[in-house]
């Protein structure tokens, strides 16, 4: 376990997550002592699917993907976590392994609290246990969302909701991890029927694609699309 | 006729509740019945309440803009469903539920079933396993779709739907499709090549699983 002074502390770093929002700093530093931090390389695995994980983790900075992969090694990518961002839940409020494996995109730093110093607080703090609910509420939607989209909607349709989902005012600022292939194993497709849809986007005049942006030309248009399946 | 403690007894989220809670669960449930194939709650809607089914079987899907259907879960006896909408600010259902057969449930309204956990802890660690437990299954779902062929999926659905060496009869083949995110075409056809190859057996009304391991390879593809 490593800490120089100018990190962040484990306590400063979880008062960012809403888990911990409503806790009392005394609370909150029983659960900060019960922390260790890790430090991960971009491409470092942090566990794969079906290991048990140590704890509930929380990501003070960097990018992970949460994947799934199959036997001849396609990836589809769950969902992006970054700071202040948990995962590893179903091993802490489920005792299982997690289902999924996790990757850093880059460089991350991760804290992880033991299973017990989670669960200790939440006899005494409902409001601890709801904010979590909420949280796993959203995971739940989130993920059945996927299945529909992945078993109802082209990959065009999904194509352009993931756009008007992430677009902060009409641009997608891509990060540098986020390259057409891991679009592609988001989407839950491969890179050559991805290269199609954005081309197909692009030339109804909908997106206008750049190095490191997507501009959208016709919200309308875009949400049409993302509406429709075919 | 059971009481409703006695009926909320058999539900496993509710089953290891102090007395005292579970009078307050009673209190806040409502008993509903619905006939086979009655709609229970329509996707998009406002959500209004949390359901534990106490007799009965529900399908749990989502529909597409024309009309196909993806069934997320089949559930039963003792199962919940929309108990993740009362969590969110403006939550709404997430899927249309349908009931299978004669069903009968215990419904929360959302407002009482936030309170109820607000205020019980074992309830809401309870409902946090539950939720652990859906994002499990739907992680598998998003698995089969996105990254297993048909006969995979299939041959993975023959061995967790089989009651000992039969499949449960209970599926039709469009319904299976609908699971499956395929058409009835692909099911018809998958079941007729695992035939031919040996590793189940087509009666009038059910599947026979003949050779397990032979499906447990076919699963992994």
């Amino acid at each position: 376990m490593s800490r120089s002074c100018t990190s962040p502390t484990a306590a400063k770093v979880l008062s960012a997550v809403p888990y911990f929002a409503e806790l009392d700093s005394a609370t909150l530093k029983t659960i900060a002592q019960a922390a260790v931090r890790r430090d991960y390389k971009a491409g470092q695995v942090v566990f794969g699917a079906g290991e048990p994980c140590a704890g509930l983790c929380v990501v003070q900075e960097g990018w992970l993907k949460v994947i799934k992969l199959s036997a001849d090694g396609r990836e589809q990518v769950l969902r992006v976590v970054g700071a202040g961002e948990t995962f590893g839940e179903m091993s802490v409020f489920a005792d299982k392994p997690n289902p999924a494996t996790v990757v850093a995109l880059e460089p991350a730093t991760v804290w992880i609290i033991q299973r017990d110093a989670m669960l200790r607080p939440l006899d005494r703090h409902p409001a601890m246990a709801r904010v979590i609910l909420q949280n796993m509420a959203e995971r739940v939607l989130h993920l059945v969302t996927l299945v529909e989209d992945l078993s109802l909607r082209t990959v065009e349709a999904r194509l352009a909701r993931l756009l008007l989902e992430r677009a902060a005012e009409g641009t997608l600022h891509r990060r540098r991890w986020a390259t057409q292939a891991e679009i592609a194993a988001r989407l839950g497709t491969v890179l050559v029927v991805l290269n199609r849809a954005l081309h197909g986007l692009a030339a109804e005049g909908l997106i206008e694609v750049e190095r490191h942006q997507i501009r959208i030309v016709d919200r309308e248009g875009l949400e049409t699309r993302a509406m429709l399946n075919e | 006729m059971e009481t409703t403690i006695q009926a909320l007894r058999h539900i496993p989220l509710f089953a290891g509740l102090s007395g005292e809670t579970m009078a307050r669960v009673a209190n806040a449930a409502i008993r509903h019945t619905y006939a086979l194939g009655e709609t229970v709650i329509f996707e998009g809607d406002p959500c209004q309440a949390a359901y534990f089914i106490a007799e009965g079987q529900v399908r749990v899907y989502r529909l597409s803009p024309e009309g196909r259907e993806q069934v997320l879960v089949r559930l039963g006896p003792g199962q919940a469903f929309n108990t993740a909408p009362p969590f969110q600010r403006d939550g709404v259902n997430h899927a249309t539920v349908e009931a299978l057969t004669l069903v009968t449930l215990f419904a929360i309204t959302c407002d009482e079933f936030r309170r109820l956990v607000g205020e019980c802890p074992e309830l809401a660690l309870a409902i946090l396993y539950d939720f652990a437990d859906r994002l499990d299954h739907l992680t598998n779902l998003v698995e089969d779709l996105s990254l297993r062929t048909v006969r995979g999926r299939l041959a993975r659905f023959l061995l967790e739907n089989a009651d000992t060496d039969t499949a449960t009869s209970r599926w039709t083949q469009g319904e299976i499709a609908a699971y499956l995110g395929t058409v009835r075409d692909m099911v018809g056809r998958t079941l007729r090549a695992f035939a031919d190859a040996g590793l189940i057996r087509m009666d009038r009304q059910r599947i026979v699983l003949l050779d397990r391991e032979g499906l447990e390879i076919e699963a992994q593809r």
